[in-house]
């Protein structure tokens, strides 16, 4: 019987023996396969589905639907972190390390060298810099090399931020990245005064932690600097990211219940990236391959913690549902369309220089200065809406990229230039090629095949996540 | 309270019109034409002379209330001279609020405490508008809703099950929560057998006993995103036990009953009972121990 | 191997991104004769894979036309679609000179 109605963008693909589709915002549907077919060729009848696919802005019975304007706010908050503009400053206030790890992509130099930390002339025009951002809230990250080497110079750019901040008015966050293997008492007390948020590194148990670090007393310090940093501020203040090394891939399990072992509530499983030291590291076909399963077996074991009664969230697995299952937005910066490059990250270096992201400055640590935006002494708006970015700008989409805009789960990943550029030498990229591509389609599809064929054991639990 | 306000009651509104632009089919104060606005006006403006200080909650009901236009914003300015801090519940359609400059005037005259109950009869504009007995009646009042929650207004989005709904709850569910995340809670309401919920009974009717499990997946759907959820009208015995915290004492206290079942039924004090103005009793009445 | 496809059914833009998806794993030659358009399929590192790749290619034809269907019948309202939601953005001020 055929129907008379109008379509709706929308895009579609097939996992787990059914037909997914999903809408200009990310509303996901599981239909029958084949459905996209019948929607097409007017062969629905007016049924359940049919009345779901209206009400969720699939089809129309109006040419214009009469619920635009929602569809329309739908979409402006699905994209909201574009009115905030840069939210999250990096800054790199040295490259001296007290580590050496595997897998660094900060081209740590030795505790001692000289010349590779930031002035106090440039952190105080990174942080004017910064102030110019519109965003209601900032987020002032400091990263190295380990920067807690420098407290003197975190307490000045803090100070420097706080003394603007009255005057300005909004809310500024502060985030330490540190190994916690030298966590002073100085920097403690920085970070209580301040309430700086530690974001510490911890790749798992003992043995790999420290065949990553290069060291075999790092795992100790480590734990020991995350007991002293929650004594002082507090287990909510203490949070901890890994890095899955080639060593690490055997062993999601075990990384997961060191986590939880330690007490902490999520696990972000994090990709190596391809640069830096990591870039030593030859195949990255097999170790994109074998993360994939690395992922779907640490996932596994997450879910049967949750199930036990133990509260244990995923990182990306949270972002990617809070876009598919919730109307809200995410601010997630290397999964967003328009690119988190600039729109949601700026990283001001210790050189003086800004990046469009901390991957943009890891090209430069090898020469190539593509995504160097600018000085810490050229105007704001030549750094932001300079000549570069607006190049950048035209490619930085995946809803118009070739292999992206028709992908059905455009929406739930992003595009990322600078990865495309340093992996396959431009940055709009080749998707078919794109490793970046296999490893986040893969998580994605693999998240809703759960969400496919074990609704009632994984949404409820997805859904604490959520809350 | 027809006459004057009962501070003990649980329910004390001013009627402010018959009129109403839905003809909801399962409506039990079923419209009329009469213009009746000033005349109830000026009665209300009396009514509101006595109106006694400690005043919880007054309602405001018809009918549709904005058909008074700007006389509801005139009203709502007299309850506030004479009731500052009572929280003012206004029942409406909430398409008259699709113009933002009125749904900016009238928040503006209650201030804070103000909410607006506004029912929802399915996801799908056609069966709303069926239900609703008006086209374009869904799309005015989600255009309504938009706009009072652009003014910060709380709203109590009512959901009354019949035969027409009850088998989209679920999906209902989804629809409030991924389209109007903002409403301050959800009502599922169990319908009164009076009005034209009689006269239409063949379309409309349904027990509690035929949509229980409806009304159960899409509570907890909207309970675990989250969104503060109630159930008005329907008593325990028919609700499954897990529903039973959602569960309010409803009805208003001048028409409230219980049946003989209820005599010996150990929640019975919970329970928001019968309406004494239904027809017949709901099927099924079984009494707890 | 070689696949026969109707250019009265398949457009070239639906070719040509069907091609693009398969590009990692095969080399693809394009000839259009009249309104047959031949497309050979050469294995980039020389083996064919296992499945049926003519009727997985048919298929994945088949559904970049539902796709490019579904765009052209939705390109304007998706147009008024994203000028509603980011229209009214507000642009702060750029003193500079276009």
């Amino acid at each position: 019987m055929k129907m008379q109605y109008h379509l709706l963008p929308f895009d579609f693909t097939r996992i787990a023996g059914k037909e997914i589709l999903v809408n200009e915002v990310g509303d996901m549907m599981v239909v029958p396969e084949g459905t996209t077919q019948r929607i097409v060729d007017r062969q629905m009848e007016k049924d359940d589905l049919y009345k779901s696919l209206v009400a969720n802005f699939f089809i129309s019975e109006d040419l214009v639907p009469p619920l635009l304007d929602v569809y329309a706010a739908r979409l402006r908050e699905k994209k909201r972190f574009m009115d905030y503009f840069t939210a999250l400053h990096i800054f790199v206030v040295t490259l001296q390390c007290n580590q050496n790890c595997v897998y660094c992509q900060a081209s740590s130099r030795k505790e001692q060298s000289e010349h590779c930390t930031m002035s106090y002339e440039m952190m105080e025009r990174s942080v004017e810099l910064m102030f110019r951002s519109p965003a209601p809230v900032l987020t002032m990250e400091f990263q190295g090399g380990e920067p807690s080497l420098h407290p003197k110079l975190i307490r000045f750019g803090i100070e420097k931020a706080e003394e603007k901040r009255l005057v300005d008015g909004r809310e500024v966050r502060y985030v330490l990245c540190t190994n916690c293997v030298n966590l002073t008492d100085e920097m403690l007390d920085i970070c209580k005064q301040y309430h700086v948020m530690i974001s510490t590194s911890l790749d798992g148990p003992a043995f790999l932690h420290n065949a990553n670090r290069g060291k075999t007393d790092s795992y100790e310090k480590v734990v020991a600097g995350i007991e002293k940093a929650r004594k002082a501020l507090g287990n909510e203040q203490v949070s901890a990211l890994m890095t899955t090394s080639v060593q690490g891939l055997s062993h999601p399990v075990e990384i997961v219940d060191e986590y939880a072992k330690l007490g902490f509530k999520s696990l972000f499983l994090r990709a190596l990236n391809p640069y830096g030291l990591a870039s030593d590291n030859p195949d990255w076909e097999d170790y994109t391959r074998k993360f994939i399963d690395f992922y779907k077996t640490a996932f596994e074991h997450i879910l049967e913690l949750n199930k036990r009664g133990i509260h244990f969230a995923e990182e990306f697995a949270i972002i990617v549902l809070r876009k598919m299952l919730t109307p809200f937005s995410t601010g997630f910066v290397d999964l967003q369309s328009p690119a988190g490059i600039v729109n949601s990250v700026l990283v001001y270096n210790y050189d003086g220089y800004v990046y469009a992201s901390d991957e943009s400055r890891m090209l430069a640590e090898k020469g190539d200065y593509t995504f160097q935006l600018g000085s810490v002494f050229d105007r704001y708006e030549d750094v932001v809406y300079g000549d570069k970015v607006r190049n950048i700008a035209e490619i930085w989409s995946n809803e118009a990229l070739a292999g992206c805009s028709d992908c059905a789960l455009k929406t739930y990943c992003g595009a990322d230039p600078v990865r495309n550029y340093s992996t396959q030498g431009d940055m709009y990229g080749h998707r078919p090629s794109s490793l970046l591509c296999k490893k986040n389609k893969a998580i994605i599809e693999y998240l809703i095949s759960l969400i496919v064929e074990r609704e009632e054991e994984v949404v409820p639990i997805f859904k604490t996540w959520l809350l | 309270m027809k006459n004057g306000f009962d501070i003990d009651s649980n329910d004390n509104a001013l009627f402010v019109t018959e009129q109403c632009n839905n003809n909801c089919l399962m409506c039990c104060q079923p419209p009329s034409t009469v213009d009746d606005i000033e005349a109830l006006y000026q009665k209300n403006l009396q009514l509101l002379e006595s109106a006694p200080e400690g005043l919880k909650v007054l309602g405001i009901t018809g009918g549709e209330p904005t058909l008074l236009g700007e006389r509801l914003v005139d009203l709502i300015v007299e309850i506030r001279k004479h009731l500052p801090n009572t929280a003012i519940q206004l029942l409406s359609n909430g398409r008259t609020f699709k113009d933002a400059d009125y749904a900016h005037r009238v928040a503006q005259a209650a201030g804070e405490e103000f909410f607006v109950g506004v029912p929802l009869h399915s996801d799908y504009l056609k069966d709303h508008d069926a239900i609703a007995g008006s086209k374009r009646a869904f799309e005015e009042t989600i255009y309504g809703l938009y706009n009072l929650a652009a003014e910060g207004v709380e709203i109590e989005l009512r959901v009354v099950i019949n035969a027409m709904n009850y088998k989209r709850l679920p999906q209902m569910a989804e629809f409030i929560f991924k389209n109007l995340p903002f409403v301050s809670w959800v009502a599922f309401m169990g319908m009164e057998r009076i009005g034209y919920s009689v006269k239409n009974q063949s379309l409309i009717w349904a027990e509690p006993n035929e949509y229980a499990s409806y009304l159960r997946e899409a509570v907890m759907i909207l309970d675990s995103w989250g969104v503060p959820v109630a159930v008005y009208n329907i008593p325990l015995c028919l609700l499954p036990k897990d529903c039973w915290i959602f569960a309010k004492r409803s009805i208003s206290d001048w028409k409230i009953k219980y049946s003989k079942i209820c005599d010996d039924c150990a929640v019975r004090e919970k329970c928001c009972g019968l309406f004494s103005t239904s027809a017949k009793e709901y099927i099924g009445l079984n009494r707890q121990s | 191997m070689k696949i026969l496809i109707d250019r009265n059914i398949y457009s070239d833009e639906c070719i040509s991104k069907c091609v693009y998806s398969l590009s990692e794993v095969f080399q693809c030659n394009r000839q259009l004769e009249g309104n047959t358009e031949s497309i050979e399929l050469v294995p980039i590192n020389g083996l064919m894979p296992d499945e049926d790749v003519e009727k997985s290619f048919l298929q994945k034809l088949n559904d970049y036309k539902l796709r490019q269907i579904v765009f052209e019948e939705t390109k304007d309202i998706r147009t008024i679609l994203y000028a509603k939601a980011f229209a009214d953005y507000e642009d702060f001020n750029i003193e500079e000179s276009e």
